[in-house]
């Protein structure tokens, strides 16, 4: 008898997992990402409180005090926003990356109004060009990657990554033309900028969250119910099919960047007309990538994103605190856990999509009767696969 | 002991989820013999063999080379058993050259600045004709077939696999392989050939092994069987085709094509000058080899594709150049089958009763009635009964959202009318398998009541129950009075449920035939390209004497 | 002018060691978005190494010094360039998302690591001490040959490394097998798997060796061309440097011969900027703006223009899964 080498690990694709097993893995990944940062601040931190101090300080940091919650859902609503206004544009496969220049675009369109029109015009006509500009800007900054795209298929996710910089130095551009002699900080405006409502943190954190919200739940109906949201997930799914139902492909592209950018236009408008009351070059704070781990955390779906937009902001507004509190001196220390946890969330992914045969623990599988016709169902090639073989021709 | 087989599968078995593509096969290859494995599409024979090559590993089974059990769990394993296959999608890549690919991967004993002379003392060796320098995506089907054999033999396979080397050839091209194949045979080499063409496995098989529905049936001696014996362990019982054919009642043209002349995506050829039509209440069959320009003109009809010149005309009038969507509002439907199923007319990811409104989510409304305007109405209450009419119509019309409850309706009714087994309607349709696939697409085409239907490849992958109920709907909708082009494979399928049949050849036409007139053998000869009745009558024969183009055309 | 030369050729190697690691990466299938961040921690692993061999003794060995501090800048790295590949090979994840999240990690790690573990009292004097007089020590003869002398031999052996990793990669890409069987993994893994060649262990190596080759650039950044002064926005810098690195793969369509000119043009036209007189900080932010502008034109042109052999690898962002056909 000869003995046998199996192979010691093969890999099936899973056909199905039930929501609440997929869910539990997220759940227990995040858990492992958090308990790992966890030991790992405590053992090195200069002024240690602890492995339950670490989350004693996270939780203290993001929900401790009346401010620090208006922040933190200021924060949330700002990110789920730039999200939500990914998502549109991923449904459709396109990969823009392009977020936080049209953020930036936003703010500074917001900017040069309060800038040049704040104090000259009446507010409420201010606002209004503020808020149409704003929108034109980010649209714009979005639409022109996508008609490229659209008609010589040029790689978008390259484009939009270009497209950030060049608004940032647009930024640079400007503020030094306005303060020639500054340090290239621009003191907040007050001509111009959007009223407060309410008092102390509330009153800034108020318009990201009343305006964003909404914005959410009008893009979650748009995708689901609209016909426009339908033609977006039919381009995302099979572009051939979508041009064999007579669908204009190149039109839903640029409409839907437009639509896009814009939303991130919105940001940068509520940023620079209300939170800020100015712009910088790093105003957007990171968002449009952040926004896209968001969007993929959440599945794509506006309802989710919001949890983790929420639970993103809670850790890097929790880390904070974890980091004045542990002695540390460095504020990267947040995108180190931050990363963590993303590289177990994106990892754990596998694991819901496959399954793991070890040798040895032979999985006898029953045939159910679900799909059964003669022939083996093909998992069909997946669309990305599509995009890239159309890539090529 | 010479006598010891070649290779020697005991018990395999393969699921895909829950589904059984090989159970409990058991199958020998002696040395030096050519055994031709048969079965239908979706046998499971494709998936044997890549597991004999190293793609698939077996879930249950134990395989032996040469006597001696062998684990194959990667090609490489596949190939250090001396086991070459060559695929039926070719494996090459594209912006190397032959030689490239033929060294890429195997451990040759000279730098890589030697392998074009290395590729050609090979080909001389066995007579094959390859340049090695040649990029892959200049080649032909052919040149890219030798160049996946030539492959193996550089890795000094001795059991070679072939899976439907001939689907892609001439029969020219064919028989310089089979000449090659007794060429290797004679060189002492294994050769399993996969086809479903019982001629080619007459032919040039030693012994025949029979797969069914993943099933292993049998293996017997090519020489002690006959064409219907094996059909028979292939289908399982005797079928003679006894497809319906109703007796066409014939209208005027409905549609008419005329000196159509479209490029493929390589932009060379691939219809030139064809000319026919179709009639209401008629099925006109497409025959021809496969990538003989039967996509490329159902993509042009369908207003997928720019024709380079000629006509297209509707009930006598031009529709080339409008969009996909008026093509379908004038009633022209489409349900093409690719190769992969899903690349086109459905979406795969999204589920049934999303691709059921896949083509008329633009006329969803809010569901309003408009009311009925009765002729008792006094003039007023009619004047404002049409004036809230318009309003609900113009509301209708400009809805944004789509209508899925009608949509679920729509993907209930089919599910119910064709059978098709899904765990509901809101399953993605890559879940399904390939003939429920084919049904949904085939559904949703005659739900939008076309009054011609182009189909391509409607039974392609399914068992014969599923298709003659594919043949079934196809005849109702002839009787109903639709134009049916029907692009199809099997040659006695057409033969049987067509009323004439138009034969392609590289994109020219090379005859319309009725099909009770006709033969396999001369439907054969024209494909292949020896026989031009064209040319033969020296008259066109797709212009309809009582052709509609003129009336309002010039 | 020549000055002006000279800086440009430091800088451009900074790029070079980014694209031709991005190119590797890539002719592997993979588009590692996560470049910055990797490019960060080399700039991180390389200050630790020669930190390292300070501590060991007051005044080190310089030859060591550049060692170490390769070494180290490899190793940090490689490793991030490890959890992107066993993110994206073993685990099949979605690549873009998966790099976003190596930049965010690597430029977050590389803040915190240099200002909590490396920027310790009286590093930064060892640092530039290292940087001005090891790393950027000339070869000889770049004072006695003229204009040739300075352009050419005066600088860091950096600078050399870079592009004899450029031709190295070039020639294995073009002429041995290994390059062969990259090249085809790359565009259909599918076909290399089946022809025998081990494709997660080509596409790691890929991946960690082009990390590996990217964090040389983040360690030039810090003690070649900033003379080993640490700033506090480093990171940022080098950031921005990643993507620009990522462009420049597409602007040299995969070649990492035609690489060396390309980041020689790149870095001309980043350091454009402060080369001209008198310029203000409005003119300036334009000039910033150059070297982006130009790599959009460039994508537009090669995708309008879509020659077969300038087209990107064609499986390039798949994740390939055997049983999956």
């Amino acid at each position: 008898m000869k003995n046998i080498k199996e192979p010691f690990i093969h890999i099936t694709r899973r056909e199905h997992m039930p929501l609440w097993q997929g869910l539990l893995i997220r759940v227990a990944a995040v858990v492992v990402a958090l308990v790992l940062s966890a030991i790992l601040i405590s053992a090195a931190a200069p002024k240690s409180q602890g492995f339950f101090g670490f989350f004693g300080s996270l939780f203290s940091g993001a929900f401790g005090t009346e401010r620090r919650i208006w922040l933190l859902f200021q924060n949330t609503f700002l990110l789920l926003g730039v999200a939500v206004a990914l998502v549109v544009a991923f449904k459709m496969k396109f990969w823009n990356l392009g977020g936080n220049g049209q953020i930036l675009m936003g703010c500074l369109a917001s900017a040069i109004c309060m800038y040049y029109l704040g104090g000259k015009l009446p507010d409420p006509v201010v606002w209004l060009l503020m808020l149409v500009s704003s929108l034109v800007a980010g649209g714009l900054w979005a639409v022109i990657p996508a008609i490229f795209k659209a008609f010589f298929n040029t790689n978008e996710s390259l484009f939009t990554l270009m497209m950030n910089y060049i608004a940032m130095y647009l930024v640079s551009f400007f503020i030094s033309l306005w303060y020639p002699n500054g340090t290239g900080a621009m003191p907040p405006l007050t001509d111009g900028a959007l009223p407060a409502i309410g008092e102390g943190a509330m009153s800034r954190a108020i318009l990201p969250v009343i305006v964003f919200a909404i914005v959410t739940l009008v893009i979650y109906a748009y995708l689901r119910f609209s016909k426009h949201g339908y033609e977006i997930a039919l381009i995302g799914d099979s572009k051939n099919t979508a041009r064999y139902a007579g669908i204009n492909v190149k039109k839903v592209i640029i409409r839907t960047l437009i639509l896009s950018g814009a939303l991130c236009g919105l940001v940068g408008f509520v940023l620079t007309g209300s939170v800020n009351r100015m712009v910088s070059t790093s105003m957007d704070g990171n968002m449009g990538f952040t926004g896209i781990m968001v969007a993929w955390m959440g599945k794509l779906d506006p309802l989710i994103m919001a949890g983790v937009s929420l639970f993103i902001n809670f850790l890097e507004r929790g880390m904070a605190q974890v980091i004045t509190d542990f002695g540390f001196t460095s504020e990267a220390l947040s995108d180190i856990v931050v990363g963590l946890i993303y590289f177990f969330f994106i990892g754990c992914e596998f694991f819901i999509l496959y399954r793991v045969h070890f040798a040895g623990s032979k999985n006898k599988r029953t045939p159910s009767p679900e799909i059964a016709e003669g022939e083996a169902p093909k998992e069909t090639p997946l669309p990305e696969e599509e995009g890239a073989k159309e890539a090529r021709s | 002991m010479d006598e010891t087989a070649a290779l020697e599968l005991k018990h395999i078995s393969k699921y895909f989820g829950s589904v059984a593509a090989n159970k409990d096969i058991d199958l020998t290859l002696k040395r030096g013999e050519i055994l031709a494995l048969l079965g239908e599409n979706g046998s499971g024979k494709t998936t044997l063999m890549n597991m004999i090559s190293g793609i698939y590993y077996p879930d249950e089974g134990r395989i032996f080379v040469n006597g001696e059990e062998a684990v194959i769990s990667s090609p490489q394993d596949a190939f250090r058993y001396r086991i070459g296959m060559v695929h039926q999608h070719f494996k090459l890549i594209d912006i190397f050259t032959a030689a490239q690919n033929i060294v890429l991967g195997a451990g040759g004993k000279r730098g890589i600045s030697h392998i074009n002379e290395e590729v050609k003392e090979i080909a001389e060796k066995y007579g094959f004709e390859i340049d090695p320098k040649k990029k892959i995506y200049d080649m032909s089907v052919s040149e890219k077939q030798t160049v996946e054999i030539v492959k193996v033999l550089y890795r000094g396979a001795d059991i070679l696999i072939l899976d439907e080397p001939t689907a892609v050839l001439t029969p020219q091209e064919t028989e310089k392989l089979f000449a090659v194949m007794r060429a290797m045979k004679a060189d002492g080499k294994s050769i399993i050939i996969i086809t479903h063409k019982l001629n080619e496995v007459m032919a040039i098989s030693d012994r025949v092994a029979v797969l069914r529905k993943g099933e292993y049936i049998g293996c017997v001696d090519t020489a002690g069987t006959d064409p219907a014996a094996l059909t028979e362990m292939m289908v399982g019982e005797k079928v003679t085709l006894n497809i319906a054919r109703p007796k066409p009642h014939l209208e005027r043209p409905l549609l008419e094509i005329r000196d159509l002349t479209i490029n493929n995506d390589e932009g060379s050829r691939a219809i030139e000058n064809l000319s026919f039509f179709i009639r209401g209440g008629e099925i006109l069959g497409v025959a021809g080899i496969a990538g003989c320009g039967q996509r490329e003109l159902c993509e042009t009809i369908a207003g997928l594709r720019k024709a380079e010149s000629g006509g297209i005309y509707h009930e006598g009038e031009s529709i080339l150049g409008l969009s996909p969507r008026a093509i379908t509002a004038r009633g022209v439907a489409m349900s093409f089958i690719p190769e992969d199923r899903l690349g086109m007319g459905l979406a795969p990811s999204m589920s049934v009763t999303d691709n059921m409104m896949l083509k008329n989510y633009q006329d969803h409304g809010y569901g309003l009635k408009e009311e009925p305007v009765s002729e008792d109405d006094p003039p007023e209450v009619a004047k404002k009964k049409a004036a809230r009419n318009k309003f609900i119509s113009f509301l209708n019309r400009h809805c944004p959202f789509v209508d899925r409850k009608k949509a679920r309706a729509e993907a209930e009714h089919i599910i119910e009318e064709l059978d098709i087994v899904t765990p509901s309607t809101e399953t993605p349709v890559r879940r399904l398998s390939g003939g429920n696939v084919q049904k949904v697409l085939l559904g949703r085409e005659i739900l939008t009541e076309p009054n011609v239907l182009i189909t391509a490849y409607p039974v392609r992958g399914l068992d014969i129950n599923s298709s003659y109920l594919i043949y079934d709907i196809l005849n109702r909708q002839k009787e109903a009075g639709t134009g049916i082009l029907f692009i199809g494979e099997d040659l006695d399928v057409m033969l049987a449920l067509c009323d004439k049949i138009m034969v392609l050849c590289h994109g020219k036409m090379m005859g319309v035939v009725h099909a009770d007139k006709t033969t396999k053998e001369q439907l054969g000869l024209m494909m292949a390209g020896a026989l031009d009745l064209e040319e033969e009558k020296g008259k066109p024969m797709g212009v309809a004497k009582d052709s509609r183009i003129g009336e309002d055309q010039a | 002018m020549i000055s002006f030369l000279t800086s440009a050729i430091e800088f451009g190697v900074i790029f070079l060691l980014g694209c031709v690691g991005e190119i590797l990466t890539e002719k592997s299938g993979h588009l590692n978005l996560g470049i910055p961040g990797i490019m960060c921690m080399g700039a991180a692993g390389g200050c630790l190494g020669v930190k390292l061999c300070y501590l060991a003794s007051p005044t080190p060995n310089a030859f060591l010094v550049v060692l170490m501090g390769i070494l180290f800048a490899m190793l940090f790295a490689g490793a991030l360039g490890g959890i992107y590949g066993v993110l994206t090979v073993s685990l099949r994840s979605n690549q873009n998302v998966t790099g976003l999240a190596c930049t965010i990690f690597g430029v977050g790690f590389t803040s915190f690591f240099l200002n909590n573990a490396v920027l310790t009292e009286g590093v930064s004097a060892n640092l530039s001490q290292a940087g001005l007089n090891f790393f950027n020590a000339p070869l000889p003869g770049a004072n006695s040959l003229g204009w040739f002398g300075t352009i050419f031999l005066n600088h860091g052996v950096l600078v050399y490394l870079a592009i004899v990793i450029a031709v190295i990669a070039a020639v294995t890409l073009r002429y041995t097998k290994a390059g062969l069987n990259l090249r085809a993994i790359g565009e259909s893994p599918a076909t290399a798997d089946a022809v025998g060649i081990n494709v997660t262990r080509y596409k790691y190596t890929a991946i960690i060796l082009g990390a590996a080759v990217a964090g040389l650039g983040g360690l030039t950044y810090v003690m070649d061309y900033m003379n080993g002064i640490v700033g506090s926005t480093v990171d940022q810098t080098i950031q921005g440097i990643g993507w620009l690195c990522i462009a420049l793969v597409i602007f040299t369509m995969w070649r990492p011969a035609l690489a060396i000119l390309g980041s020689i043009l790149f870095g001309a036209l980043y350091i454009l900027a402060s080369y001209i007189k008198g310029i203000s900080f409005v003119q300036m932010s334009l000039l910033n703006m150059i070297p982006f502008a130009v790599t959009i034109l460039v994508l537009i042109v090669t995708s309008i223009i879509g020659n077969r052999e300038t087209q990107p690898p064609a499986s390039l962002g798949l994740s390939y899964f055997r049983e999956d056909r």
